[in-house]
């Protein structure tokens, strides 16, 4: 087991490394049944390989660490709600007869969602 | 076979009108005109701004345990009373009416949002059959150029007037 994994799991108050994958796995079902393409961002998911699923769920979701500083925090943030938005859209229409539609549209707001985060980010760092 | 040879000069002159399709077509047509306004109108109506605050504030509040099972019908009412229930403290509520008071202000905006949605994603599908995009069989790597030319125009007009209204 590498440290560097079981820090995370402390982080994300797993007890184990399965628990991890069966916390993790209905989203990561969700995605690739349904989408089995190339959304460089879900490459993980395609993989389901549980050590880079849980380093996007820590750096995505995850928000409450304590030792970062207020730009990092809020970076976090932000990414987090535009993934949980993205989640929350996709997951409900899964399955449906609009899965395709909805995940394009959601796409298309998360990525513009992560690009105000990462500029919000650079001016957060130059106005502390 | 004369009804075969039919089939194959139907599907090459069905193959021949859709690759002519451009996205000055799609931009002409007043199809695309009615969807464009109709989802300017809902990605910029207070309902939608309105759920996508509360749906930030409630997720936030709720933490990750109850997002990883949102493809398992979490936000169902019946679903997340069950959930709440049991999993109260490991969310950032501070007691169960919260939680379901909560939960009922985010479920009510989502139904109005899904309605909304509803008319958009209708007129985007029948835009997309009449340029030939096989709805039920398409899949993410399908192309399809209504959908590249709404993203490209409509979309990105979109979020340029939710960022002018600072959202």
């Amino acid at each position: 087991m590498k440290i560097g994994l079981l820090k995370i799991w402390i982080k994300l108050d797993f007890t184990s490394l399965s628990e991890a994958q069966l916390k993790w796995q209905p989203i990561s079902n969700l995605l690739e049944i349904n989408y089995n393409n190339n959304q460089e961002l879900f490459e993980f998911i395609r993989n389901s390989n549980p050590e880079v699923s849980i380093y996007y769920f820590e750096k995505y979701i995850i928000k409450n660490t304590t030792e970062e500083d207020l730009c990092t925090k809020q970076l976090k943030q932000c990414e987090a709600n535009a993934l949980t938005a993205l989640i929350n859209e996709v997951a409900y229409s899964a399955g449906g007869p609009e899965a395709l539609i909805v995940y394009r549209i959601a796409h298309f707001f998360f990525n513009k969602s992560i690009q105000t985060c990462a500029n919000n980010f650079e001016a957060c760092v130059a106005n502390s | 076979m004369k009804k075969s040879l039919f089939a194959l000069l139907a599907c090459f002159i069905s193959f021949l009108s859709h690759s002519q399709v451009t996205e000055e077509t799609i931009l002409n047509d007043p199809d695309f005109k009615i969807l464009e306004a109709t989802a300017i109108a809902f990605y910029t109506s207070e309902a939608h701004i309105n759920y996508v605050n509360i749906s930030e504030e409630f997720f936030d509040k709720v933490g990750e345990s109850f997002i990883i099972r949102l493809n398992q019908g979490a936000i169902e009412p019946e679903n997340f009373k069950n959930w709440i229930e049991k999993n109260l403290e490991k969310t950032n509520f501070n007691s169960l009416e919260e939680a379901l008071s909560a939960h009922k202000q985010f479920y009510n905006s989502f139904l109005i949002k899904r309605d909304g949605q509803k008319v958009v994603f209708s007129l985007l599908s029948k835009l997309s059959e009449k340029y030939g995009t096989d709805i039920d069989n398409a899949d993410i790597s399908s192309s399809d150029i209504v959908m590249d030319t709404f993203t490209k125009y409509t979309l990105n007009k979109i979020y340029d007037v939710l960022v002018e209204k600072n959202f």
